[in-house]
């Protein structure tokens, strides 16, 4: 399988020669596959930042590699195939945001003859075509990151950079982007969020990663991340009996009694099938059993903390 | 008043922790007072004398006196040989080759004593100064210098020279008439020997008495002011009699790098613009090299100074018709290579600082200082050996003399490649160390 982007011990230590050094990455390693929406999570002075500029070249690393769609970091013509869409960016602001997308498109090596079809094109899926002629200057700051978006997609890359793609953007506009990434990642193209926004990124990553001091805590799909496979609600159709109360007590983890409701917690599905045939055989209905799950946002919290 | 206090407490700290506002407010004004200190406060102890070209054709022992007057002055001093490389020995300069010499702006002025200074049938003493005004102040200086010099130095000769002049417009038996009758006259009103009056009109006696007088320093301005018109500066204009704005031509190089410098400067640390404004991120992470990046904003730099240094002359051109069009092809040059220089020197600037505020403080300290020892405001003549040997590690003292060479003194490009060279060393080194430095990681 081909990945977009492969990192292998990465460290980073800003004034490594002051007293005052700081790790910004650790032996850090991570892979991305190509084609999938990967979010990076993790509080401030994680480390995300810097694991960007590095990929992009802006910051250099002390030690380890990286490759994206297989090219070292450090060949910036790779670059000609990446999108980026920057934290708190700001574009030159003296030109309109149609010409803002040429400017970006050349820059970027893009020499196709149809960039102003393709502008018309972007400037329509971000809904900034009638502000095309716009100065920049004037732009709110949910159109800034419309226009933002637009311009790390001019070149058509393969591979795109979001640094807080929502920041600022109105729950109507979040879903417009959070459409346009899904169906960016439809055509094939591998998507990198690096948002505070967790909820945001639960709903359309495919991968997440949470970084804490520069290393790499968990990694894995948001589904692994957020489903408790040990725990189940199971509702009933009716009310427990005691005699069935004290028997569950006494075989398994049971919590939150409601009258006709309890949450488990099993070592398995068979220990869960054993339950399931214990309420059968006291006449009781299972009306519905749910896997519980918890937020990314819990298991974010949950998980610094711990670290 | 303990708000009041809290809130000045507050602008204190500000202050203290925003250095440029500290290296502005106090180092700017303490380096700038030294530097003019230097100049104002007079005297060969703090400033330099003022090099000139001395020839002594005359075997006048006046002149002899002269030379020894003048080795010993406080302002100038005398350079009488060269080495010459094919004979290996010093030779004496004659005058000639000291007019060569001064067309060529290697010194400002020669003094010549000709072989007619002062022979047995003067009747005025006679110097001739070469001069090249390339710097108006500082050929005031060396014609006042040589006139004071020697206005202190003979005025005993005042006697001599009315005898002679007389001489020259009577006959002898007039003159030996007129002073017998006139020691008759002095012999009887004061009581004296007639013998020991004519005695001391005697023309050998009194240019015994002058020489003597000459060396025991003894003068009288009075008698200086009477004798003026029996010691003949003939003064020549060697360079530049034909430039019809001699001040505006002579200055406006030194004041175009000036703002060159300011301007560039400003233009080169707009990478921090760009890195605070959040565009220069972006740009790193184009499909762009930091290489190109760095050459585009070197090479619209450039660009900006030769325009900007384009329009200044244009401007003299047109509002002090200063001759720009004469030597068109070597001021070019010259204004190439002063904002490749000066470009370069926005790069190292930008190199070594971290913020805007510490480049546009560290910047204006040393454009400055560099203005002030490099020419742009006064001739670095006039400041200490030192700070003249350091003059010649700044871009301004070789634009400012580069420019002087083509416009006053209408120079070839081979008469300005040693300006252009020193400009182009500097543009290269500085350029090479920025670019280290910025690949390294500084400013991005």
């Amino acid at each position: 399988m081909i990945n977009a982007i492969e990192v292998n011990n990465l460290t980073k230590i800003y004034n490594p020669k002051s007293k005052n050094a700081v790790t910004a990455l650790s032996d850090f390693s991570l892979t991305v596959e190509i084609g999938k929406i990967f979010g990076l999570l993790g509080p401030n002075g994680a480390g995300k930042t810097t694991l960007i500029k590095i990929l992009l070249g802006i910051v250099f690393q002390n030690s380890g590699n990286a490759k994206i769609l297989e090219e070292d970091i450090s060949n910036y013509k790779v670059r000609t195939r990446i999108g980026y869409l920057p934290e708190n960016h700001k574009f030159p602001n003296y030109l309109n945001g149609e010409d803002l997308l040429k400017y970006y498109a050349k820059l970027s090596g893009y020499n196709e003859n149809d960039l102003s079809k393709r502008i018309d094109e972007l400037l329509a899926l971000v809904k900034m075509n009638k502000w095309r002629k716009t100065k920049v200057k004037k732009y709110s700051k949910g159109m800034l990151q419309r226009i933002g978006l637009a311009q790390a997609l001019i070149h058509n890359p393969d591979l795109i950079f979001l640094d807080e793609p929502t920041d600022g953007v109105d729950p109507i506009g979040r879903k417009e982007i959070r459409d346009i990434l899904i169906s960016l990642k439809n055509e094939g193209k591998t998507i990198f969020v690096n948002s505070h926004l967790l909820s945001e990124v639960e709903l359309i990553s495919d991968r997440v990663a949470i970084l804490n001091n520069g290393k790499l805590i968990k990694e894995g799909s948001v589904e692994e991340f957020t489903t408790q496979k040990e725990v189940y609600e199971v509702k009933l159709n009716k009310e427990f009996d005691s005699d069935l109360i004290t028997n569950l007590l006494i075989s398994y983890e049971i919590f939150e009694f409601k009258k006709e409701s309890f949450k488990v917690k099993v070592k398995d599905e068979t220990e869960l099938d054993k339950i399931t045939d214990l309420l059968r055989q006291h006449d009781l209905g299972i009306r519905n059993l749910n896997n519980i799950k918890t937020s990314l946002e819990d298991i974010f919290i949950n998980l610094i903390n711990k670290n | 008043m303990k708000t009041i206090l809290i809130l000045i407490y507050k602008d204190i700290l500000r202050f203290l922790k925003d250095k440029p506002s500290v290296i502005l407010t106090f180092v700017v004004p303490a380096v700038l007072i030294m530097i003019f200190g230097n100049i104002f406060s007079g005297g060969s102890s703090s400033r330099g004398k003022i090099p000139i070209l001395f020839v002594n054709d005359s075997d006048s022992p006046i002149a002899e006196m002269i030379e020894t007057k003048l080795d010993s002055s406080e302002n100038l001093r005398l350079v009488k040989s060269y080495f010459d490389e094919d004979q290996q020995k010093e030779i004496t300069y004659d005058e000639k080759y000291a007019k060569e010499i001064v067309v060529k702006g290697n010194y400002s002025a020669a003094l010549i004593l000709p072989y007619d200074f002062f022979t047995d049938t003067s009747t005025a003493i006679k110097f001739r100064i070469l001069y090249d005004p390339k710097n108006e102040i500082e050929t005031s200086l060396i014609q006042g210098s040589l006139q004071q010099m020697v206005m202190s130095q003979l005025p005993r000769a005042f006697p001599l020279l009315l005898q002679r002049k007389l001489i020259a417009e009577l006959d002898t038996v007039e003159i030996n008439k007129f002073r017998k009758g006139l020691a008759e006259a002095v012999s009887t009103t004061f009581d004296v020997n007639i013998d020991s009056v004519l005695s001391s009109m005697d023309p050998k006696r009194l240019e015994q008495n002058f020489l003597s007088d000459a060396k025991s320093d003894d003068s009288s301005s009075e008698e200086g002011n009477i004798i003026k018109g029996l010691i003949k500066f003939e003064n020549e204009q060697v360079v530049g009699e034909e430039i019809k704005s001699p001040g505006v031509t002579r200055t406006v190089g030194g004041w175009a790098v000036m703002f060159l410098l300011f301007s560039i400067v400003g233009a080169s640390i707009s990478l921090f613009e760009e890195k605070q404004e959040g565009s220069l991120k972006r740009l790193l992470c184009s499909p762009v090299s930091r290489t190109q990046i760095l050459w585009s904003k070197y090479i619209y730099t450039m660009l900006l100074g030769f325009f900007q240094l384009s329009v200044m002359f244009l401007f003299a051109w047109f509002v002090f018709d200063v001759d720009i069009f004469t030597n068109l092809g070597n001021l070019i040059i010259m204004i190439i290579f002063a904002s490749a220089a000066a470009v370069s020197f926005g790069m190292i600037i930008t190199a070594h600082t971290k913020s805007i505020n510490q480049a546009n403080g560290i910047a204006t300290l040393i454009i400055l200082i560099m203005s002030a020892l490099g020419g742009s405001w006064f001739p670095i003549i006039f400041l200490p050996e030192w700070m003249q040997f350091i003059a010649k590690f700044t871009i301004t003292y070789w634009s400012v003399e580069g420019f002087l060479q083509v416009l006053w003194r209408n120079a070839s490009f081979t008469e300005i490649l040693y300006h252009i060279g020193a400009l182009g060393l500097m543009a290269v080194l500085a350029n090479w160390y920025a670019i280290i430095k910025f690949k390294r990681g500084n400013i991005f």
